[in-house]
């Protein structure tokens, strides 16, 4: 069975995602060494989830300036209770997140999987970003010089030998 | 984002609602799931389900054996195509789209999101 990508999305947006290429090219990887009982992994979320002891992200300012988008970043403490969390998204609903922060960042299903032993252990804090980065040339500067970066150091500093992304 | 992470040497995985595109991105590893937007793991509370797209999820991560992996996972989404079709939309049109209504421009050009 394979996966269609625009069963969901409207038909106007279509045309945007036929035609996408990529940023980049050339291929990355590195390898997944570990076995996965002793493997410690991280969860990334575009979902715009915070703590609500933090900042929320700016979706203000995107309400003034609609083609800006927030590209900060929040640490979640994995043992984070689904009631502390908080979203701040205009691109997808936020009720059924709201309800169960899992179907997001799914931090109850992993500790489920540490406890039974399928995987070794999850970070410290997991990872939350604001997926949508505005809509003009430069929308992804800020992303590569600064929050890709302190992404990447919150995780090498946790010991992530993997992470699983899922953008909304 | 994937590819950002996967450089500084951490395997990454990219669980989405949209393969195809993760894939044209060339993202190393990808788990495809038919589910609305906002519901990568699945329905709220269907612990079973979040917990199968998961464990797919790291199997992937840990046991894809070359670049441009792509499973995608076999879960019809349990509501009628109409009731999932608003799941996956905000309670009202974003700042940027409401601007695309009235300029058709925006639109050809292309919004920008990390994947």
């Amino acid at each position: 069975m394979k996966v269609d990508d625009y069963k969901y999305l409207p038909r106007m947006f279509r045309s945007m995602y036929e035609n996408d290429s990529a940023v980049e090219e050339g291929k990355v990887w590195a390898g997944f060494d570990k076995r996965l009982s002793r493997a410690r992994v991280a969860l990334l979320t575009s979902a715009g989830l915070y703590v609500r002891s933090q900042p929320p992200f700016d979706i203000e300012r995107e309400r003034r300036e609609p083609a800006w988008g927030d590209a900060s970043h929040r640490l979640i403490p994995r043992g984070t209770e689904p009631s502390d969390l908080a979203m701040s998204h205009l691109h997808v609903r936020n009720d059924d997140v709201l309800v169960d922060p899992n179907i997001a960042l799914p931090l109850a299903p992993l500790a489920d999987l540490v406890e039974s032993g399928f995987v070794g252990g999850a970070t410290a804090e997991h990872v939350s970003v604001m997926g949508y980065q505005g809509w003009h040339d430069n929308s992804l500067d800020r992303w590569q010089e600064e929050t890709a970066p302190a992404i990447a150091r919150a995780l090498e500093e946790q010991d992530a030998d993997g992470v699983v992304l899922a953008p909304m | 984002m994937a590819r950002w992470i996967e450089k500084t040497g951490i395997p990454t995985v990219v669980v989405t609602m949209m393969p195809a595109l993760a894939m044209a991105q060339l993202a190393p590893r990808v788990v495809g799931v038919e589910f609305p937007f906002g519901h990568p793991f699945g329905m709220p509370n269907d612990r079973k389900t979040q917990r199968r797209v998961l464990e797919t999820a790291l199997t992937v991560l840990a046991g894809a054996t070359s670049f441009a992996t792509r499973i995608d996972l076999d879960i019809e989404w349990p509501q009628p195509r109409g009731e999932a079709f608003k799941a996956g939309r905000p309670q009202e049109p974003s700042p940027i789209v409401r601007e695309m209504l009235s300029n058709s421009d925006l639109l050809r050009r292309g919004a920008t999101t990390v994947e």
